[in-house]
């Protein structure tokens, strides 16, 4: 090979290396050096940052986004990608707890509540996560394409994360309507507006709307949206906002208070850093159905009443890794000021710390007097100091996500499905194998057994091929209208079940499970039910209400023991309603320590029966203690009376 | 640790004993020309001797002995073998025998503490001891097995009281978390002792009765 050759192919490989490697290595460069943006660090002032911002609208593709300005035509949402990413890193932001559910590398931490798909004609209740905690389904898994889930739960979705992810199930027309509707971008305001006119109920009216684009607008105290993008048709385009021919469509609109604008076009937006209880509650509030509709009855959690608020102890930086505030929560495990917001830390502060840490935010420190400390290795704080005082029969509860609360025109009947009962004390959920309170759902749904895994089939699905089976509405009128099941008979299900395998194409037979059951035909027709896992019910551990001090659980010296260690306990033998459409089924019920694994339900009862004597162990120990104290004096005595004698030189 | 503590406490009370045996069979080897001491007796022949009065101190003694044998094992096996702390059915069993061990304990001191009593015989034989004076090898076995008897009845007594106080202490509404940790471990700790000098008395209890040493 002569030289130039050599050459020629040295100069090749060099610039084939110099093609992939620059862009990389610059790519990586950018990565690194990203300047963080103006709002990213703080300065470390405690004020408020005010917040005279101009509003920026969607970029539309290939082109920037643009100052909105109030005599715009047409008028454009703000987008809070642009508006806040102007001075936010909206990409670090997005990884955040809150939108990261669909992120397969997050580590999904403790069980949480699911959001539960509901279909009431086919006595559905079904618990869905992006997040693969057990028992939840994946909404990928039963073919539920992004935008349904959207529409399904969009109305307490706190937008970005998987809302403004590809949909890789989505049909094309799917996503040719997204151009309509818009994406459901982060919501910033929904938890960060301190305007009291914010109006969080009005994202959930946009997003039936399909106004995606525009719900985040809607909330806004300056802001007002009209029309749905549901009337238009694929071709309509926002950015140009012409009116459809049909004049009883009204393409979505917004329209912005005027006085809000500076000279410069800059709005002034109440933003709080440390986001109120207020915000909080819309999506995470628990209504005690205990109560009925007299919800002024309840109290509220003991740490607002002394004055903190959620985000005192849920805590976040810039990236939205909210702390969940269980121990052993997997981030910030080296950092004692994030190891510390938990029950423990906060009250009991943590061992091995270099300096003290018990007391944070002014949280009292608990004596526990007369309570054995097995009960710190077997139960979590909140075991005795949270959610409702467990009674005979578990409590019934409705939560913001699951029911809709705080959405216009939500059923109020306290019988709306999903049937949440609380509190469930058991481990199941447990990373430390602690009992703890939980929240319960008995799954039902219809499904396909294959190879024993159960796969969902979607509502739709079974109406579309059994509508005819299925419980009539005129003869459940009543239940529906309160948002209830159905009253199914084993004969419906064997019916429903048959009319789906007549349309098997032999992906595993049609089951129904509900009430802690899975229902099946046999090989001669009739319907049986036997255990399963997928039908056993699904639970996530609760923290709030935390009671005050007083009314927890042990509580009142020896008398506490016997709130938990007699043979009636609700903690150990307290009635769990097992929940099902099924008429036969009606009147099933579990007890608390059927849920708790390796807990013998013969010995809690011996045990707890073994407390009756317990004060009279008491008095026998003491008194016998006190008669041999009283030998030993006495002995002792005439001892040292001897001795006295000896030392006086009496014999 | 406290299972290296229950190991070495059980090797002593072993030791003790296998030291005591030796020194007891050695002086009734020499007493007797090589041939045991016909001084045991078979128990039908024991309590065939005894009075009510007496037969209800040797059931005091038994039951004593039943839920001290009781307590120590429920007690001492997880932490010896398991390493778990007591719980389920044996711990139930422990709590039921406790209170019984307690009545048992003054029921054995109402019967037996005039006995146990230390008295001017005591004093002689320590006396002996110290003025290093020789005496019949066999009162010197049969002094230091009552000594040493008493010694540990009244050791066992005064253990009692901090492992019954511990833990029924612990069951009122005055320690906290960290004084419930004390007093567990204090329970765990006295036990052992209460055990070790239990064992012993025991043990010395029945060589006396067995070998006739009549005080």
């Amino acid at each position: 090979m002569d030289k130039s050759k050599i050459k020629n192919v040295f100069l090749a490989v060099s610039a084939a290396v110099l093609f992939v490697c620059v862009p990389i290595l610059s790519g990586a460069g950018a990565d690194n050096d990203k300047e963080p943006k103006i709002g990213d660090i703080g300065d470390g002032n405690r004020s408020r940052p005010v917040h005279v911002i101009n509003l920026r609208t969607e970029a539309e593709e290939g082109e920037e986004s643009s100052v909105i300005a109030p005599d715009d035509e047409p008028l454009m949402p703000f987008s809070p990608r642009q508006t806040c990413g102007e001075c936010h890193d909206y990409e670090a932001i997005s990884q955040g707890w809150h939108f990261n559910a669909a992120d397969p590398c997050v580590d999904a931490g403790l069980p949480g509540e699911p959001w539960i798909l509901i279909d009431l004609l086919t006595a559905t209740q079904l618990p869905l996560s992006y997040r693969p905690w057990p028992g939840a389904f994946s909404p990928k898994e039963i073919g539920m394409t992004k935008s349904q889930f959207i529409r399904q739960f969009g109305r307490h979705l706190p937008g970005g994360g998987a809302a403004e992810a590809p949909d890789e199930n989505a049909a094309p027309s799917e996503i040719m309507r997204e151009l309509v509707t818009g994406q459901l971008e982060i919501n910033c305001m929904a938890c960060h507006d301190g305007d009291p006119s914010h109006n969080q109920a009005d994202y959930d009216l946009q997003i039936k709307k399909d106004n995606l684009r525009w719900a985040a607008s809607a909330t806004c105290g300056f802001a007002s949206v009209k029309g749905a993008a549901k009337d238009m048709s694929d071709m309509w385009d926002p950015f140009l906002g012409e009116a459809p021919d049909d004049p009883k469509k009204i393409p979505p609109s917004v329209s912005y208070n005027k006085n809000c604008f500076s000279a410069k076009n800059e709005v002034f937006i109440d933003i709080k850093k440390k986001v109120s209880a207020e915000r909080c509650y819309f999506c995470h509030s628990t209504a005690d159905m205990s109560h009925g509709v007299d919800h002024w009855k309840a109290d509220e959690d003991i740490h607002l009443k002394a004055g903190l608020t959620c985000v005192d102890c849920h805590r976040n930086g810039m990236n939205h890794a909210i702390n969940r505030g269980y121990e052993g929560e997997p981030s910030g495990q080296n950092d004692v000021s994030i190891t510390t917001l938990t029950c423990k830390g906060c009250h009991l502060g943590e061992e091995g710390s270099d300096h003290p840490t018990a007391g944070r935010l002014g949280a009292p420190m608990p004596t526990h007097k007369g309570i054995p400390t097995v009960h710190f290795e077997k139960l979590t704080c909140t075991a005795c100091h949270s959610g409702p005082w467990p009674g005979e029969k578990v409590h019934h509860a409705k939560t913001s996500r699951a029911h809709g609360l705080g959405t216009i025109g939500v059923n109020k009947s306290t019988e709306a499905l999903p049937h949440i009962s609380y509190p469930v004390f058991t481990e199941a959920k447990q990373h430390d194998g602690k009992i703890a309170p939980h929240k319960l759902l008995w799954p039902a749904f219809w499904g396909r057994l294959k190879d024993g895994k159960v796969t969902p089939v979607l509502p739709d699905v079974v109406k579309k091929v059994a509508g005819k089976v299925l419980p009539g509405i005129k003869e459940n009128i009543k239940r529906l209208r309160a948002g209830n099941w159905p009253e199914y008979t084993t004969e419906n299900i064997a019916d429903v079940l048959k009319k789906l395998a007549a349309v098997n194409k032999g992906d595993g037979a049609h089951v129904y499970i509900s009430g802690g059951k899975l229902h099946k035909l046999n090989d001669a027709g009739s319907l049986i039910e036997e255990d399963h896992s997928t039908a056993r019910p699904y639970v996530w551990s609760f923290a709030h209400d935390v009671r005050p001090a007083s009314q927890s659980l042990g509580i009142d010296g020896a008398a506490g023991c016997d709130h938990c260690h007699n043979t009636k306990a609700p903690f150990f033998f307290g009635k769990v309603t097992v929940d099902s459409p099924v008429a036969a089924e009606h009147g099933r019920v579990e007890e608390m320590v059927d849920m708790q694994a390796g807990v013998d339900g013969n010995y809690i009862w011996a045990f707890n029966m073994s407390f009756i004597f317990r004060p009279w162990m008491k008095a026998t120990v003491l008194i016998a203690s006190m008669i041999l104290a009283g030998f030993l004096l006495l002995f002792g005595l005439k001892g040292l009376g001897k001795l006295a004698k000896f030392t006086a030189g009496d014999n | 640790m406290y299972r290296i503590c229950l190991v070495i406490g059980f090797m002593l009370v072993l030791t003790a004993i296998a030291l005591h045996q030796k020194s007891m069979r050695d002086i009734i080897k020499v007493k007797s020309g090589g041939n045991r001491v016909p001084t045991q007796k078979s128990l039908v022949q024991i309590i065939m001797q005894k009075s009510f009065g007496q037969i209800i101190v040797m059931l005091i003694h038994l039951a004593t002995f039943l839920c001290f044998v009781v307590l120590a094992v429920t007690g001492f096996y997880p932490a010896m073998f398991t390493g778990e702390p007591l719980s389920g059915y044996s711990l139930m069993l422990h709590a039921t025998a406790s209170p019984v061990l307690a009545v048992c304990l003054v029921a054995l001191v109402l019967v037996t503490a005039q006995r146990n009593r230390f008295d001017r015989k005591d004093w002689d034989h320590l006396q002996m001891c110290f003025s290093w004076k020789t005496f019949d090898e066999h009162g010197t076995i049969s002094s230091a097995t009552v000594i040493w008897r008493k010694v540990f009845f009244w050791l066992m007594i005064l253990l009692s009281l901090p492992v019954m106080l511990s833990i029924v202490l612990s069951m009122f509404p005055i320690f906290g978390t960290s004084g419930q940790e004390l007093l567990y471990h204090l329970h765990r700790y006295f036990t052992l002792l209460f055990v070790m000098s239990g064992a012993l008395f025991c043990y010395l209890a029945i060589v006396s009765q067995a070998c006739q040493f009549t005080r």
